[in-house]
C-alpha cells in the first residue's frame, strides 16, 4: 500500500492528503474486477442491483463494445 | 446457481497498470468522463490479463482461439465491473437526491430519471473501456502486431 501511494504521488502528482483515498479506490476496483473475474456469469453481480431491461441494455452495448473493439483490431 | 471462485491475489501488474491508466487519465491521454477512480483500477487489473494473456499465446501456451475467447471475456468483466461500481458509486446517491427533493407523486419523474442515469452510465462504462483498450495497444502495438 506504501509503495502503491509513493508511486502515485511521484508518477501521477497526487497530493500527499489525497494520496490514500485514490489508493483505496484504485485497489478496490483491482480487487472487484478479480471477484466479477471469479463468477461464471459476471451479469449475475446486477440481479439486485438493477431490472431486467438494464441487463439486457448492458449486454447490447457488449455486443457493441466488442464489434467496435474487432474492428479495430 | 452460480459458482464463485476464490478472490485471486493483486498482481504486481495489476498495480503497474493501474498507475499507468491513472497516470494516462491525469496527463489527459484517457479523457476523464466522470467515472470513479476504481475504474481505473479496473482498467489496470483487465489490462494486465489482456497482457497475460497476448504473452502466452507468443510464447505457444495458448491457441489463438484461446487468446480471442479470453480476451472478449476480460473486456465483459471490466466493462460490467465498471457498470456495477459506477452504478453503485454514482448512480445510487443521485437517485437518492432526486427522491428526496420530489414529492412521491412525481414518481414517473424518479423512475424516467432513474432509467436515464443508469442509462448513462452504461455508455460512459463503454466508452471509458474502449478508449483504455485503444491505449493499451498504443502502449504495446508490438504484443498485438
Amino acid at each position: 500500500m506504501k509503495w502503491f501511494m509513493d508511486a502515485l504521488k511521484r508518477h501521477c502528482m497526487v497530493k500527499e492528503e489525497e494520496a490514500e483515498k485514490v489508493a483505496g479506490e484504485l485497489l478496490e476496483g483491482i480487487r472487484y474486477y478479480r471477484k466479477i473475474k471469479g463468477l461464471v456469469n459476471p451479469l449475475e453481480e446486477f440481479k439486485d442491483k438493477i431490472t431486467e431491461e438494464d441487463i439486457k441494455a448492458l449486454k447490447d452495448e457488449t455486443e457493441l463494445l466488442k464489434a467496435r473493439i474487432s474492428e479495430e483490431a | 446457481m452460480e459458482k464463485e471462485r476464490e478472490l485471486e491475489e493483486i498482481r504486481e501488474s495489476d498495480l503497474v497498470n493501474t498507475i499507468a491508466y491513472y497516470k494516462a487519465k491525469k496527463a489527459g491521454l484517457i479523457e476523464d468522463i466522470g467515472l470513479p477512480y476504481i475504474a481505473f483500477g479496473i482498467l489496470g487489473a483487465m489490462a494486465s490479463d489482456i497482457q497475460e494473456n497476448v504473452i502466452s499465446y507468443a510464447r505457444g501456451e495458448i491457441t489463438k482461439n484461446d487468446l480471442e475467447e479470453n480476451i472478449d471475456r476480460t473486456v465483459v468483466t471490466g466493462f460490467t465491473a465498471i457498470v456495477a461500481k459506477a452504478y453503485e458509486v454514482v448512480a445510487k446517491p443521485v437517485l437518492s437526491f432526486i427522491k428526496s427533493k420530489l414529492p412521491p407523486v412525481l414518481s414517473n419523474v424518479v423512475d424516467s430519471a432513474a432509467q436515464f442515469v443508469k442509462e448513462k452510465i452504461i455508455k460512459k462504462g463503454a466508452e471509458l473501456i474502449e478508449k483504455g483498450w485503444n491505449w493499451l495497444k498504443s502502449k504495446v502495438k508490438k504484443l498485438f502486431a
